[in-house]
């Protein structure tokens, strides 16, 4: 990440760095949304912020953007991007410090916070009803869940959740 | 110091204000972001297409030659002709420039349809976390706070030279050095110089805040380095405009120093022309040296194939950008280096008009003082 690239290399790429770069994408914070995407943009933030909390390079204490500067940046409504770190925290996985924003949460003490693993199956009940009438499998269904949890990158002892 | 020295040092200096700006348009297809062509949304490997180098060559060419030839004809009607002439000549090379972008922008939209440059959605991108901590910002506000012991400083030197004053004092020079307006001794000539300050104090002071209130873009096709690039672009360019604004704020000491007599008046003018054309010289280093938001910074990166965000649409006529859905205010421009306003934002209309209020009531204050 950035802190750990000096500034000056940062920015002296060449094209064989880029790859450099590209393959580090997966775990640098950036909040993307798709306007065109049928998910709504508020969930879309959501998911992003969480994703960065998942990979550990929004630590607990880190502060969010605030929401002007973030729906300015993103070019979306404020009511959005309140909605979302609204979301955030009532799931659990960011606090808000009134006039100062938000800041990533701890890992929660009450498990029942967040995602637990009776949400987890809920939410792979629907995905894996909705895959097989599609016309998925079953082996298809559990090959492609094993592979989406081998590309999440390793947890830390104290960022478990 | 003669009046004939003091008129050529004028017309040098129009005409070089002149070349030096049309110059700096002249190389805008070069500074703007990879992104975009003459206006038009293309995807970052699109600069290197045969078509749109070529143009941009063109571009360069007509408008170095619309710059040379209205420099040298500010240059040879800088004694005879009315000052609004010289500045409609001096303006000459921007509406070139603007038309010009107009034509080869209809041009890039035809090669975009026929290529099929289109975005796969609509994305835009945001860091957050210790990548935005480690981004550069602009310099705080209250780096403006600077501006008040220089015009405090000038209204003592003001008040200390005012008995060295002759009465009336002659507060307006012609081009050739020689003073054409008067204004009786009183507490208008101690005003004069720091109203002037004050003014121009507000206005690099509203330019600074426009700089901080700017969204930060990101390119969604790379995302940290854009934003790196931003970061470092927007924090010269308000490094460079407070230092700017300092010189040119200072400059106007000259004016209780030419009014009693401590410097001529050929002198003050031939200082302050001098003064304000190498202040503005780091302005355009900046420029050049990063490009449009950074730009030029990542010009060795690979470039992306693929657009992942397009927003021609909103872009009336290139460069005056209206979204309503956009809640900023200030974004940075499309064709050239700097900010624009956000017009479909009602608060942009308020701050533009409170600006254009503060002008007329600037240019009411100087008339009732002289």
């Amino acid at each position: 990440m950035a802190g750990t690239i000096p500034l000056w290399h940062a920015l002296c790429y060449s094209s064989d760095r880029t790859q450099f770069l590209h393959a580090r994408k997966a775990t640098t914070t950036v909040i993307t949304v798709d306007k065109l995407s049928e998910t709504p943009l508020y969930l879309q933030l959501r998911d992003s912020v969480i994703a960065g909390i998942a990979s550990g390079e929004l630590r607990p204490g880190d502060a969010l953007p605030s929401v002007r500067s973030l729906a300015e940046d993103l070019g979306i409504n404020l009511h959005t991007v309140n909605k979302a770190y609204a979301t955030l925290r009532d799931e659990g996985y960011v606090i808000m410090l009134g006039r100062r924003g938000a800041y990533v949460a701890d890992a929660p003490a009450d498990p029942a916070a967040g995602m637990g693993a009776a949400d987890l199956e809920a939410v792979l009940e629907k995905l894996a009803v909705e895959f097989k009438a599609s016309g998925g499998t079953r082996e298809a269904f559990v090959e492609a869940a094993g592979r989406v949890a081998a590309s999440l990158p390793e947890e830390e002892a104290d960022h478990a959740r | 110091m003669p009046a004939e020295l003091v008129s050529q040092v004028t017309g040098v200096t129009m005409a070089l204000v002149t070349l030096l700006a049309g110059s700096l348009l002249a190389v805008v297809p070069w500074l703007t972001r990879r992104r975009e062509a003459f206006a038009v949304t293309v995807p970052e490997s699109a600069q290197a297409d045969p078509r749109i180098a070529r143009m941009r060559r063109v571009y360069l060419v007509v408008l170095l030659a619309v710059s040379f030839a209205c420099a040298a004809g500010t240059y040879a009607l800088s004694l005879a002709a009315d000052p609004l002439v010289l500045s409609a000549l001096a303006c000459v090379p921007v509406l070139a420039g603007f038309l010009l972008m107009l034509v080869f922008r209809s041009r890039v939209r035809a090669i975009k349809r026929d290529e099929g440059w289109e975005a796969r959605g609509m994305r835009t991108a945001a860091v957050a976390g210790a990548a935005e901590k480690n981004v550069p910002r602009p310099l705080p506000l209250t780096w403006n706070l600077l501006y008040l012991p220089v015009i405090l400083a000038t209204l003592a030197v003001t008040v200390a030279l005012y008995p060295a004053m002759p009465d009336p004092v002659p507060v307006h020079f012609d081009a050739a050095g020689v003073p054409d307006n008067y204004l009786a001794k009183g507490w208008q000539v101690i005003v004069l110089p720091v109203a002037v300050q004050a003014f121009l104090a507000l206005s690099f002071a509203a330019a600074h805040w426009q700089m901080l209130r700017s969204r930060r873009p990101v390119a969604p096709e790379s995302p940290t380095a854009s934003a790196l690039a931003y970061g470092m672009f927007v924090r010269a360019q308000s490094l460079t405009l407070l230092v700017t604004g300092l010189v040119i704020v200072t400059a106007i000491a000259l004016m209780p120093l030419s009014f009693a007599g401590v410097v001529t008046p050929g002198q003050s003018i031939v200082a302050l022309l001098v003064i304000c054309v190498a202040a503005i010289v780091p302005n355009v280093g900046v420029s050049l040296v990063y490009g449009q938001a950074g730009s030029r910074l990542l010009r060795r990166m690979g470039a992306a194939g693929e657009l992942d965000f397009d927003d021609d649409a909103r872009w009336r006529l290139g460069v005056f950008y209206l979204n309503r859905e956009d809640p900023s205010v200030v974004v940075p421009r499309r064709f050239g280096v700097g900010w624009a306003m956000n017009w479909g934002n009602p608060r942009s209309w308020g701050l533009v008009a409170l600006f254009v209020a503060a002008i007329a009531v600037f240019v009411v204050v100087i008339e009732l003082l002289v």
